[in-house]
């Protein structure tokens, strides 16, 4: 054999094996472009369907309902209408709050949007307060509520756990760049309804009091129903994982955070937990009489201390009471100005003063900040609006 | 051989083209925030881990006089977004007896604790000061995207020197086969026949 011969060998070989790589390479390619093609094909008789569907039920007789189970193609999540007509929530899929502005004519979504290009359907509307309508699938199929309003259709779903939502505004008074957000999350909840009607309840309790109770332009709640990625420890008091906290409350705007812990009063005679306050998150227990909320709301918000005394706790530490607005030493000249206020013996520890007999920071007794803290709360609430 | 080796060459280029062309991928941008998570321990922050998602983030309109200062900085080292914050040494734990509330507070001297930020696409690192306004911690951002590009680099490289191992492998097989074949002498392969006649 030539010289020349066995040199060429080696690039012989590597012709063959590169050769061999490209035809896997194109061969591959080619398969996948064809179940493309397939997949292409698949979708543009989902989304004809869909379209009749809608047109269809459009021309019927007005306010005629009809329950429809469309199928969607595989690998889509969640499907998104949205009405260009209307307001557009951005707090109900984070995600497709972009996709609405990169696609401008379009209005129905479908996620995972990187993978599924968004359609227009015309002739349809949805209710101002589901707008966008995100619907989850189950099995590749979505169940719709169309209604016939003469020329259009109003979708809507009949299954309202179908819906989904990042973040659920209960009292959007105004724009979260300027008010104060506050957004509950769940920890330890079996049902969802029990939750909700928590959550309600403490709106309604800072709603009731001062001075929330006539600033409450300056205040948005919200509420996270998917809050199964938080992690807390519950030992004698709750302690949640800050990180997974506000990851998921960053779904909401998130001035301040209130957790609240489900726990039956039953078993919480047997092992009482405490409810808690770090950083801007409260989590409460809400085994606890509602007001805890208030109060511990106060910490994070105000910077208030507790006006009750516990000199096993407060004597370990270094209070001072000059690090919070509603503590001082005789002859309480903080708050000397305020009217309605006095020098009551008994602030965190006994030697120290707070300025009313009662608060909703001494005790639950009462519904009421007292005059001032009302005002140092309100001085707070007043950077917003 | 200048032709092939030319052919060799185009098909190592394309072959690399098709691996990237996957690797290349924008992303939507949109309302996104850093999630930061930090710990605090006996005066020294350490960062754990971030993530950036879309979200919201807090509008840090209540920040306190003193306290650390976390600066978003450009490439350029120029400020585009800072704030001021606490770390949250300070836990409230009130227990409720009926009406009554006991308890207090904690003062702890370490926790893990975690700062949402505003998402800036030209952010390069964030850097935090600490009261006395000394540098504690510069937290890099920009080094998630490089790691992306050199792991689809590490997938053509693994591929390449698979390639080059395999072909070094049928280089050397062949090699000795010819070796062993010029080597030995048609004698040896072949045993001399003698014919049953054959004197001797």
């Amino acid at each position: 054999m030539k010289k020349s011969q066995i040199t060429g060998r080696p690039l012989f070989y590597s012709l063959i094996i590169i050769s061999a790589i490209l035809i896997l390479t194109v061969g591959v390619k080619q398969i996948k472009e064809s179940s493309l093609k397939a997949k292409e094909i698949e979708k543009i008789t989902y989304y004809t369907t869909l379209k009749n569907l809608i047109q269809k039920q459009a021309l019927k007789s007005f306010g005629k309902l009809n329950e429809k189970t469309i199928m969607l193609p595989k690998g889509i999540e969640k499907i998104c209408f949205i009405d260009r007509t209307k307001n557009i929530s951005p707090f109900t899929n984070c995600n497709l709050n972009e996709e609405i502005k990169k696609y401008g004519d379009k209005n129905i979504f479908f996620e995972p949007f990187n993978k599924f290009e968004p359609i227009y359907i015309e002739n349809f509307k949805l209710d101002e307060s589901e707008n966008p309508l995100c619907l989850k699938t189950f099995r590749s199929t979505v169940k719709l509520s169309l209604k016939s309003m003469g020329n259009y259709t109003l979708i809507s779903t009949l299954k309202p756990s179908d819906k989904t939502s990042d973040c659920i505004p209960l009292l959007y008074n105004s724009p979260y760049n300027n008010s104060v957000d506050i957004v509950f999350l769940g920890y330890g909840y079996k049902n969802k309804d029990t939750y909700r009607k928590d959550v309600k309840e403490y709106i309604e309790l800072f709603l009731e009091t001062e001075p929330f109770k006539s600033n409450k332009e300056k205040i948005n709640f919200y509420m996270i129903e998917d809050f199964s990625s938080i992690e807390c420890e519950i030992k004698s008091w709750i302690k949640c994982n800050e990180f997974k906290a506000k990851t998921l409350a960053s779904n909401c705007p998130n001035d301040y955070i209130i957790i609240l812990v489900d726990r039956s009063k039953i078993k919480d005679m047997i092992n009482p937990i405490r409810s808690s306050a770090k950083s801007n998150i409260a989590k409460i227990n809400t085994a606890d009489k509602n007001t805890v909320v208030l109060h511990e709301f106060g910490h994070i918000f105000g910077n208030l201390a507790d006006e009750y005394v516990d000199e096993k706790y407060y004597s370990r530490i270094n209070f001072d009471p000059r690090d919070y607005p509603n503590c001082d030493t005789t002859p309480c000249s903080k708050w000397s100005l305020v009217p309605n206020t006095s020098c009551f013996k008994g602030c965190s520890l006994s030697k120290y003063r707070r300025a009313t007999k009662n608060s909703i920071m001494r005790s639950l007794t009462v519904n009421s900040f007292g005059p001032l803290n009302e005002g140092v709360l309100k001085e707070r609430l007043d950077l917003y609006g | 051989m200048v032709a092939l080796k030319t052919i060799i060459k185009k098909n190592i280029l394309l072959i690399i083209g098709l691996i990237l062309i996957p690797a290349i991928h924008t992303e939507a941008v949109c309302n996104k925030v850093f999630v930061i998570n930090l710990n605090y321990n006996q005066g020294s922050i350490t960062y754990k881990n971030k993530i950036i998602k879309c979200g919201f983030p807090p509008d840090y309109k209540i920040q306190p006089e003193e306290g650390y200062r976390l600066e978003l900085m450009s490439p350029e080292d120029k400020v585009v977004y800072s704030i001021k914050f606490e770390v949250p040494l300070k836990a409230y734990t009130d227990e409720v007896n009926s009406y009554m509330l006991s308890g207090g507070l904690l003062i702890l001297n370490q926790t893990d604790f975690a700062l949402v930020l505003p998402y800036y696409e030209n952010a390069k690192n964030i850097v935090i000061y600490n009261q006395n306004n000394e540098k504690i911690l510069s937290i890099n951002l920009t080094e998630e995207k490089p790691s992306m590009r050199k792991q689809s680099f590490i997938w053509v490289l693994l591929i390449l020197i698979i390639t080059i191992f395999i072909m070094l492998l049928l280089y050397r097989h062949k090699k000795k086969k010819y070796t062993k074949t010029t080597a030995e002498t048609p004698l040896q392969r072949y045993p001399p026949f003698y014919p049953p006649n054959y004197p001797g």
